[in-house]
């Protein structure tokens, strides 16, 4: 299996004489469907005993798409060489997939009639964002339970396309240990591998996180639920309030658990393996968590009166990229809340479930930016921009800062098409980057991430930025760079006929 | 010109007859730099004396000691290294230097000193006041426009022109006199050959770019006055503000105070030129007008004026309640001020159409972003300008097709010329260190109890040298009531580091570290 189907499974080796299909799209939606069939056919059969109703939707649904997936699983096999464009439009398709299956979902259940709201909470739940339009106060059991596991199932997939697929399918674009092998800073021999340590990870976590919210006195229901939305830094609650009303301690265990689900899984991996010292010596790491300090001190020192505990959850909520919340940051002062968007728009460790433009990252720019800066002094030297020990490269570094650039630019015209439809101007530059960054509450939704306050236009402008911050840039920008072609051909197109007509 | 035929003798006394005396460039720049600013203290003082007749005293000792000072440094210092370091040093602290010393007029005539305002307050305003006039920012702390008299007043315009006039020959002449400089960081950006260098010579370019300044500064001002019939001090005061995108006005109400169309129409064309390289302004004047269809630059500039003022007045006329012709008007000539970061603006009073912080978010989104963006290369505009954003637009998209294309060689081009790699990674690192100031300086000065809305746009304001902001900061509004002190000299600084392109104000303790280092 080569390192672009990390994300598919590949599954078992072609039988005699059926030839299989190669395509890495067409198999990591078959893929996603497949995982969202099992999660939704769990839930469906455990609605058996709550909604018979909606159970046998969700089983239905889950029949659809199971048949879909499996099928699709056994038919085809990944490509030897996938070209990394194929891999981010395979990523995107497969996210798009499980979007309109989880909209089937929110209608056919009748949680709302409306196609737009139900493709909103579908695109929040599978890009782990925290804003919602729905009264979660009018779930049943089986459908918080459900609507989480998007959560879930979303960041589990951010996790696999950022640890297992995009490195080796856009080497540098993101920062992590690159290919695979048995050195210590691969996280496995194989994709497969890699990619079953990675789940064994995110379950685990899961169940840990569901075990201290259960032990801290959350209740069997809202502890599942947080667990599953905690560990994939989704946001979704059970609650109205988000954690506000929770106990001090389940709100110690959502801040423990939210820091660690923006931690890399490499790192994860090292901790687990008792690789202490590696562990402690990432320098992503050290500075994550001096951002989450710090923040917190600013936000202690900025905000009259605030508890330590609730600064840091704000904190932790905003740069796992989370969403939760347990008081209305939004009526802090101005200084809190820039903090809160430089850490949000940061966001989370690479390769973690987290979003945001990634520690790792951050950091790259600004010594590029020093590297620069430097230059100014000395044309000729030569500064080499390091990232663990490791030189990187300027062809790595000249796409990072495509890459950056761009997702600046994304956010402001993010931004800009939000003011369009009426939001007011910080609501929709908060919203832009803050859902670029999978986080969604912004101070114009509050800080339960209520998005009705968007409306229905905005909220549909905001479900491109969600597969942007879930997946990645690429598909987004590579409909631009489309868009931009189809422009210049046009121009060379009339050009060339005011010429024939002179 | 006297300033840079006595530079270049300078230089040249340098090169081959060394006197003795402190050999620091920094501090022989500032001398000269001083003294070039007493002379327009001296001017406006003598004009403040035949007319109101308030502040002539304070105009006149503030020119004495700017005019001492700047002839001690000049005078006891010769030039001395030219290295990077120096030559940063030499610029940031100059204009450092000349921002303190520029404070003094207003501080002498006492022109803050309203009721319950303090001497640090005062201070602190002067200092604004100043440093929003040299970077040719156009953001005030003044309340009583009544209050200054018309010399002190007219003084105030002409530390813009000296803004816009110090930044061109600063930048292009000034430092590649040196051996390195500000342009040359500009020029080295421009794809291909030099489009700046109208001559070989440096001092020749210089003197030709002056003259095309002054020329048009003039013309402003003969246009204003004769065309829509503005006084003549109304028409020298806007002229010095239209040819430097400064935006100060005397009025309070900035150009709303003539409720003029005509006026507007004048300052529109001017705020564009302005806006305008002026190497291509001077090849026009020499009958080769076709250098700004050829520059990619100019075209870009031009399409995004069309372009977000067609979009502002759609946005105001359909839903901002305005009649078409209200919202033409108040919608072009705020896309053009802010497109150039000049800054005038056209309400005639808080809640009129031009005030654009009433305007819906869509208007205001794109008004911030004509803040960031700025107008063309080796103009007196601020921003990032249009050529980096270009050129950075075409860095993204070489990004994407290099995914696409893992092997293949893909320039970034600005026109038909490809752009040199060094370059781009410079524009980058440009980009980077501006949003990182963004964001540094919304931090700060929201921790200094600035509003969020008025912090961010008044940050990229002061680093665009915009002027007006939104929000409690917006066009009808006095940055002294939005912002506290602490708050206002963090945006005086900003205002400088945004004029001189951050380099130079980031780098100008390089050399001073340097040299301790070397003594240590």
């Amino acid at each position: 299996m080569t390192a672009n189907s990390a994300v598919s499974s590949g599954g078992p080796p072609a039988r005699l004489g059926r030839r299989r299909r190669q395509s890495f799209s067409r198999l990591t939606v078959a893929d996603a469907l497949a995982a969202f069939s099992v999660v939704t056919a769990l839930c469906g059969l455990g609605g058996l005993f709550d909604d018979v109703s909606e159970a046998l939707a969700l089983l239905s649904i889950a029949a659809i798409t199971g048949g879909i997936g499996f099928t699709g699983r056994r038919m085809l096999q990944p490509r030897r060489r996938t070209p990394p464009g194929r891999v981010v439009s395979g990523l995107a398709s497969a996210w798009i997939a499980m979007v309109v299956a989880g909209m089937a979902v929110y209608l056919l259940t009748g949680i709302t009639s409306q196609v737009d709201d139900a493709l909103f909470e579908s695109a929040a739940g599978f890009s782990t964002t925290a804003l919602s339009t729905l009264d979660v106060d009018e779930f049943s059991t089986t459908m918080h339970i459900w609507r989480a596991s998007t959560q879930w199932i979303g960041g589990a997939f951010g996790v696999l396309a950022a640890v297992i697929a995009l490195p080796s399918a856009m080497r540098g674009s993101v920062q992590i240990p690159r290919g695979h092998g048995r050195r210590l800073d691969r996280l496995a021999p194989t994709p497969a591998v890699g990619r079953r340590r990675v789940v064994g990870i995110y379950s685990g976590l899961t169940a840990l996180c569901g075990l201290g919210y259960l032990v801290t006195g959350l209740g069997t229901r809202d502890s599942v639920v947080h667990a599953l939305t905690t560990v994939s830094t989704g946001g979704f609650s059970s609650r109205t309030d988000s954690l506000a009303s929770a106990g001090t301690g389940s709100q110690l265990v959502a801040t423990v658990f939210m820091l660690v689900a923006g931690m890399s899984y490499f790192a994860l991996w090292w901790a687990l393996r008792r690789h202490s010292r590696r562990f402690l010596e990432s320098s992503e790491l050290r500075l994550y968590l001096s951002i989450v300090v710090l923040a917190t001190v600013a936000l202690l020192v900025s905000v009259d009166g605030i508890p330590v505990g609730d600064a840091l959850f704000s904190v932790a909520s905003a740069v796992s990229t989370t969403g939760y919340a347990v008081s209305d940051w939004t009526v802090y002062p101005p200084a809190a809340l820039s903090i809160l968007l430089v850490v949000v728009a940061t966001g989370s460790m690479g390769a973690s479930a987290g979003g945001g433009l990634r520690v790792a990252r951050v950091r790259s720019l600004v010594d590029f930016a020093n590297r620069e800066l430097r230059r100014q002094l000395d044309p000729n030297s030569v500064t080499v921009v390091m990232a663990d020990e490791r030189a990187i490269d300027d062809r790595e570094l000249e796409r990072l800062t495509g890459y950056q650039i761009a997702h600046f630019g994304l956010a402001a015209v993010g931004a800009f098409f939000l003011a369009l439809v009426g939001v007011d101007l910080i609501t929709a530059l908060w919203t832009a980057i803050s859902v670029l960054s999978t986080a969604g509450p912004a101070p114009g939704t509050g800080a339960f991430g209520d998005a009705t306050a968007l409306g229905a236009d905005g909220r549909l402008l905001l479900i491109p930025g969600m597969l942007a911050g879930r997946v990645t840039i690429l598909p987004l920008l590579l409909a631009l760079v489309s868009v931009l072609r189809t422009k210049d051909r046009a121009m060379r197109r009339v050009k060339r006929m005011l010429r024939s007509r002179r | 010109m006297k300033f840079m035929r006595l530079l270049e003798a300078r230089r040249s006394t340098e090169l081959h007859h060394r006197r003795g005396g402190v050999r620091s460039t920094a501090l022989h720049v500032m001398g000269i730099a001083l003294s070039f600013v007493a002379f327009g203290m001296f001017i406006t003082a003598a004009l403040e004396w035949g007319s109101t007749n308030r502040d002539t005293a304070a105009l006149f000792w503030s020119g004495v000691i700017c005019l001492t000072l700047g002839g001690l440094l000049w005078w006891a210092t010769q030039p001395g290294a030219a290295r990077s370091r120096d030559v940063f040093a030499a610029v940031g602290w100059t204009w450092v230097v000349v921002t303190l010393i520029g404070a003094l007029p207003y501080l002498f005539a006492g022109t803050f000193a309203t009721n319950g305002v303090g001497f640090i307050e005062q201070v602190v305003n002067s200092i604004f006041e100043s440093a929003s006039g040299y970077s040719c920012t156009g953001s005030t702390a003044l309340l009583e426009f009544d209050r200054p008299g018309r010399g002190l007043l007219m003084y105030r315009q002409a530390t813009q022109w000296y803004g816009g006039m110090g930044i061109v020959v600063l930048a292009v002449a000034v430092l590649p006199f040196l051996g390195v400089g500000g342009l040359d960081l500009m020029t080295a950006e421009a794809p291909g050959p030099s489009s700046d260098r109208l001559t070989p010579r440096v001092s020749e370019t210089a003197k030709r770019l002056w003259a095309t300044y002054v020329l048009f500064t003039v013309a402003v001002a003969v246009v204003l006055t004769v065309l829509p019939g503005a006084s003549l001090y109304d028409g020298v005061a806007h002229s010095l503000t239209t040819a430097s995108t400064g935006g100060f006005s005397p009025y309070g109400d900035s150009i709303g105070h003539f409720d003029s169309i005509t006026i507007e129409v004048v300052l529109i064309v001017g705020m564009v030129i302005g806006g305008t390289n002026f190497a291509h302004h001077w090849r026009a004047l020499q009958g080769h007008p076709d250098g700004y269809v050829r520059d990619p630059e100019f075209r870009g500039y031009i399409l995004m004026l069309v372009v977000v003022a067609s979009a502002v007045v759609g946005l105001i006329w359909i839903d901002g309640g305005f009649g078409f012709g209200t919202a033409l008007r108040a919608g072009v000539f705020n896309v053009v001020s802010l497109g150039t970061s000049t800054g005038f603006g056209n309400a005639t009073g808080s809640g009129s159409p031009g005030d654009f912080v009433l305007w819906v978010p869509a208007a205001q989104m794109m008004i911030l972003f004509l803040m960031v963006t700025g107008a063309c290369t080796g103009s007196t505009s601020g921003g990032i300008k249009v050529m980096r954003i270009q050129v950075l637009i075409g860095h993204s998209i070489r990004s994407i097709k290099r995914d696409q294309h893992p092997r293949a060689v893909i320039p970034v081009k600005h026109g038909r010329h490809a752009v040199a790699e060094d370059i781009v990674s410079r524009m980058a690192g440009f980009f980077l260190l501006y949003l990182l100031l963004v964001l540094t300086g919304v931090v700060i000065v929201t921790a200094l109890g600035g509003g969020l809305v008025e912090s961010i746009a008044a940050i990229v304001g002061s680093l665009g040298n915009m002027g007006p902001a939104l929000g409690e900061a917006g066009p009808t509004a006095s940055f002294s009531t939005a912002f506290s002190q602490p708050a206002r000299l963090v945006l005086a600084l900003f205002m400088l580091i945004g004029r001189l392109e951050i380099f130079p104000m980031v780098l100008m303790f390089a050399a001073p570290l340097r040299a301790i280092r070397d003594r240590t």
